[in-house]
């Protein structure tokens, strides 16, 4: 069952008519009042998708911000009497820079740590406004704040208030899938899915995660401040944790992270304790039963449903500009075999390539571009690092070996900014690089990829790698919602330099896929396809060959050397030594923390103090065991 | 198949909407109690108090000559969304004249911008001070204010103990706090201050330093807004360092808990209560008695209040001639009677109870000392 894109926005044309219509049917006051609230916690609801969902920050604290919301616009209805459309934007924007400020704090406490905090949160709100009753009320509430009148809908305030909600409550999806798709979007699931990935590709997760928080808030204080407008009352019973748990719950049963799922969530958690009512005292035990039901059998059920209907505004439909290479990739029965012969034949285009345009290919320079001066590194009482120091010359391949637990994968996260040295320091073109955070580092122009491969597994490859422009870098949300020129420019930029980074790989036609349909040496080449669409001064490569097959190895080795041939440097650790003397113009070894050799290929490979701590110590203790023997 | 399951829902919530309504040979009247969720078991006493009214009425000839029946919706005691779905699905799906609860003075409070057009009356026994002063026109309370309580206990402590230093110790929480401050309002009216005001925080074992400082503001009286369990330490812990106070206090005072915790030291404590099944007032009398052979067990506030709600309703009605809500209401300014919990004669605010009992431990047994009547 193919339904194509247009029809599904048909259907989807006719289902928010059909949301529209009922004030028009004539259904009682309750129904719609339902719905209403329905509708108020389905925007509340979206913030915690977009930290929760998107982010992976688990908030339960959202019925604090709504509360927030709520509580400002209506003490500015009541204390200064001035109107609704004043007070809710001054209260949006109050909570906004509030959640920004638990955003920050959000950076340092993470996972469960946070989840506790934002529910610890939400009691602090709870008893700050249960006991300053001279501003807030106290417990019997805010009672007399004016509800919002629109008597062109006729009827009591739930008819009224029905449309508008409706209205205002798809804008704000809409609003949502547009800030999904944009960088900052792709930005945010970057940091759900790896936040170490992101942070060494470019991607300021401090300033992403307060933003996203901010939105959180922001949609949070926008369903308080509407709640308000149409209940005419708010205690601090309304803001309980239990109501924090209902949204997360409505964002869970709408399949995490899905955007029009939440909508869905909501509909259920308000909606089907109010159709069970007729069950008297067991209708929320029957309530509880059809969520466990609902989890247990369709675990992101609700979302599949409406991530279906809303595809045409989700990634991964790119449309006309990428038709091409899909079709290629249908045609394409991605065997193994196939695999690696598709990977031999890049690596021999790639081979003809570089000895066709061998002449005018840029020579290594011999000035240094990394200078590693002293550094050390300390875990605790274990130094990974002692007084390490090398210089990486622009334009050079350098191999970086040593035996397991040498401090390769040290070196490299140190060089990254994904650690911090201890002592000494990494200076890039003569800047100090090592007290900069990862994203600065990438920024700089270092590059990386990681020994255990980290994609993005829930985007598409091509989005994997427009994360890491740099066009696209900065978090500009308001611009990229909007949609201004400049950001329009920005993004066909970066998806034109993807693509031909994917291109450069060989596997542009899997552009539309999601990263984790690939297989392992296909995601190795998404990575690398990544770490280099920013043309970075130095790449650095822990382990690139590791679990690859022969061809694929092949296409590394000629994919690297044609980086070179571009300008690029390289950094790479490698345990194969074939690959190693092959591709390296030097190699550096390290062993126990100590650089203990670094000179050309033959010459390490020939270093006594080399061969001993690969293989010597070993096999002289041994010896002397066996004389020790012969005496006695 | 998306469109389907929101039209399930959407027809799910319209088919809701269309059901019930009375039939022509009954008259529906609407409850909102607490049947889930943590206070559930005050709503099953709700319920209890209620179903009996409603046998009595219907085995009396009924209202206008038509049986009563009540559809009951849960509104969860203090949730103010859900006491606003269950009003507004009684108002416009079962279109009750009137509906017994919400109880919670927040849910009240909450639900009053929809219901006070004139559609329906709501009989409460919320106790919440500004649930009468609203401007609501069809909220009916049939409890005194909290205010009541405080007053009651301050007036007979100044008329019949005959103390004038009088101190106090509350519970830190929205309960004790509230408690606290309107008996120093009450103390103020009759132009006097309290010589010592004490608080402790929840699940405190040890009162010696708040007693201390009562001692040695030399109080003779100190009245004590907190929980069962507190209250019987404060007590006992009073009597062991050999105090002289006298007690007196909030409901709690008269509850079982505290008697057998506190035991013989409970001896000639005083407290306030709106409903003492021990009371030998005859409507009292027959009321337990009625309700221990319905249910075999002893009613308490909830039961007696919700209890008095339900005939108070029929009568009202009957007295009308109509289920019209405007109407009911005007019969009830009129009425003039008495119930379990006292005698009812409503003011226009709908404030109608405006007695509370005072009550002494004897024996290991609250009984009635005085009626205290405003």
């Amino acid at each position: 069952m193919k339904i194509s894109m247009r029809n599904r926005k048909i259907i989807l044309a006719a289902i928010l008519v059909a949301f529209l219509l009922p004030p028009f049917l004539g259904v009682n006051g309750y129904a719609l009042q339902v719905l209403d609230m329905a509708f108020i916690y389905a925007i509340a609801a979206l913030g915690v998708t977009i930290a929760t969902g998107i982010t992976g920050m688990v908030v339960l604290g959202q019925a604090a911000f709504m509360g927030l919301g709520a509580y400002t616009s209506g003490l500015i209805m009541t204390g200064t009497s001035l109107p609704w459309w004043l007070a809710l934007p001054i209260a949006i924007v109050v909570t906004g820079l509030i959640g920004a400020g638990l955003g920050l704090i959000s950076t340092r406490i993470k996972e469960h740590y946070l989840a506790i905090t934002t529910l610890g949160l939400n009691e602090i709100f709870r008893l700050i406004v249960l006991n300053e009753s001279w501003l807030t009320g106290g417990p019997f509430g805010l009672r007399d704040i004016p509800t919002l009148q629109i008597p062109v809908m006729g009827g009591g305030l739930a008819q009224q208030h029905y449309i508008p909600l409706f209205v205002l409550t798809v804008l704000v999806y809409a609003l949502a899938l547009r800030i999904y798709k944009t960088s900052f979007g792709r930005q945010m699931r970057a940091i759900r899915d790896d936040d170490l990935a992101a942070e060494s590709m470019g991607v300021n997760s401090r300033a992403v995660r307060v933003m996203a928080f901010a939105l959180c808030s922001i949609f949070g204080a926008l369903a308080g401040g509407v709640f308000v407008l149409t209940f005419g009352f708010i205690s601090p019973n309304n803001f309980l944790v239990f109501e924090s748990i209902k949204m997360l719950l409505m964002v869970v049963v709408g399949g995490l992270g899905s955007i029009g799922g939440t909508f869905l969530g909501a509909l259920v958690v308000v909606g089907l304790p109010e159709v069970l009512r007729e069950f008297q005292t067991y209708y929320l035990a029957i309530f509880g039963i059809t969520v466990v039901i609902i989890l247990l059998t369709v675990p992101r059920g609700l979302g599949i449903i409406a991530d279906w209907l809303l595809a045409p505004w989700l990634p991964g439909e790119e449309g006309n500009a990428l038709a091409q290479a899909k079709a290629e990739d249908m045609s394409n029965a991605a065997t193994i075999e196939e695999e690696d012969e598709r990977a031999t034949a890049v690596a021999v285009r790639l081979r003809s390539e570089r000895e066709q345009a061998v002449v005018n290919a840029p020579k290594a320079t011999g000035d240094v571009l990394l200078k590693v001066e002293n550094v050390s590194k300390s875990f605790g009482g274990i130094r990974a690092l002692k007084d390490v120091r090398f210089d990486i010359r622009r334009g050079e391949i350098l191999g970086l070996i040593g035996p397991n637990g040498s401090g390769k994968s040290t070196m490299i996260n140190a060089c990254s900014g994904i650690v911090r040295v201890t002592a000494g320091k990494i200076l890039l073109d003569g800047k100090v690089i090592s007290h900069l955070p990862a994203w600065d580092v990438h920024a700089a122009g270092v590059s990386r990829i990681f020994q255990n491969v980290r994609v993005w597994n829930s985007m598409t490859v091509l989005e994997n790698v427009m994360v890491c422009h740099a066009a696209t870098r900065d978090t500009h949300v308001i611009t990229g919602a909007i949609g201004t020129a400049k950001a329009r420019a920005d993004e066909d930029m970066a998806r034109e330099d993807a693509l031909k980074a994917l291109d450069l790989m060989g596997i542009r036609h899997l552009a539309n896929r999601r990263a984790s349909d690939l297989s392992f040496g296909q995601s190795r080449l998404v990575e690398l396809a990544r770490s280099i669409v920013n043309k970075p001064k130095l790449l650095l490569l822990d382990e690139p060959g590791a679990g690859l097959r022969g061809g694929l190895i092949m296409e590394l080795a000629e994919i690297l050397k044609q980086l070179r041939n571009q300008g690029m440097t390289i950094l790479v650790v490698e345990h194969r030594v074939k690959l190693v003397v092959s591709m390296c113009d030097r190699i550096v070894v390290l062993n126990l923390g100590d650089k203990i050799a670094e000179g050309s290929a033959q010459s390490v490979a020939r270093d006594p103090v080399v061969v001993d701590a690969y293989l010597g110590g070993k096999v002289e203790r041994k010896r002397r065991l066996k004389a020790i023997e012969t005496t006695t | 198949m998306n469109g389907k399951i929101k039209a399930a829902l959407l027809a799910g919530v319209l088919a809701v909407g269309s059901v019930a309504t009375a039939s022509a040979d009954e008259i529906k009247l609407g409850a909102s109690a607490p049947l889930t969720g943590p206070r559930a078991l005050l709503g099953k006493y709700f319920k209890e108090g209620v179903d009996m009214a409603v046998e009595e009425i219907n085995a009396n000839g009924g209202v206008l000559g038509k049986k009563l029946s009540i559809a009951y919706e849960d509104d969860q005691a203090d949730n103010p969304n859900a006491a606003i779905t269950s009003m507004s699905k009684l108002m416009e799906v079962a279109k009750v004249p009137i509906v017994l609860g919400p109880h919670f003075s927040v849910a009240q409070l909450a639900t009053m911008k929809n219901y006070c057009n004139g559609s329906l009356i709501s009989i409460t026994g919320a106790s919440g001070v500004p649930v009468t002063d609203q401007g609501c026109n069809y909220v009916i309370r049939i409890r005194g204010n909290d205010n009541l309580q405080a007053k009651a206990v301050v007036a007979y402590a100044l008329d019949h103990l005959k103390v004038s230093k009088i101190g106090i110790i509350s519970i830190n929480d929205d309960f004790g706090k509230g408690g606290a401050e309107r008996v120093v309002a009450a103390l103020k009216e009759k132009g006097l201050s309290p010589v010592a005001n004490e608080t402790h925080n929840a699940g405190d074992a040890d009162f010696s330093a708040q007693l201390s400082s009562l001692q040695k503001a030399g109080a003779e009286l100190v009245v004590m807004w907190t929980h069962d369990n507190e209250s019987a330490l404060i007590v006992r812990q009073t009597r062991q360092f050999g105090l002289p106070f006298k007690f007196a206090g909030s409901t709690s005072l008269s509850q079982p808990v505290f008697i057998e915790l506190a035991g013989p030291t409970a001896e000639g404590v005083v407290s306030a209560t709106d409903f003492l099944p021990a009371n030998p007032d005859p409507n009292v009398k027959a009321f337990v008695e009625k309700f221990h052979k319905k249910y075999g067990e002893m009613p308490e506030l909830y039961a007696a209040t919700y209890y008095d709600g339900a005939i108070l309703a029929a009568k009202a009605i009957n007295d009308a001639g109509t289920t019209d809500a405007v109407k009911v209401r005007e019969a009830f300014a009129k009425m003039d009677t008495q119930g379990v919990l006292g005698h009812y004669k409503c003011e226009a605010n709908g404030d109608c109870n405006h007695q509370t009992n005072i009550v002494e431990i004897k024996n290991g047994q609250p009984s009635l000392l005085t009626v205290v009547k405003f």
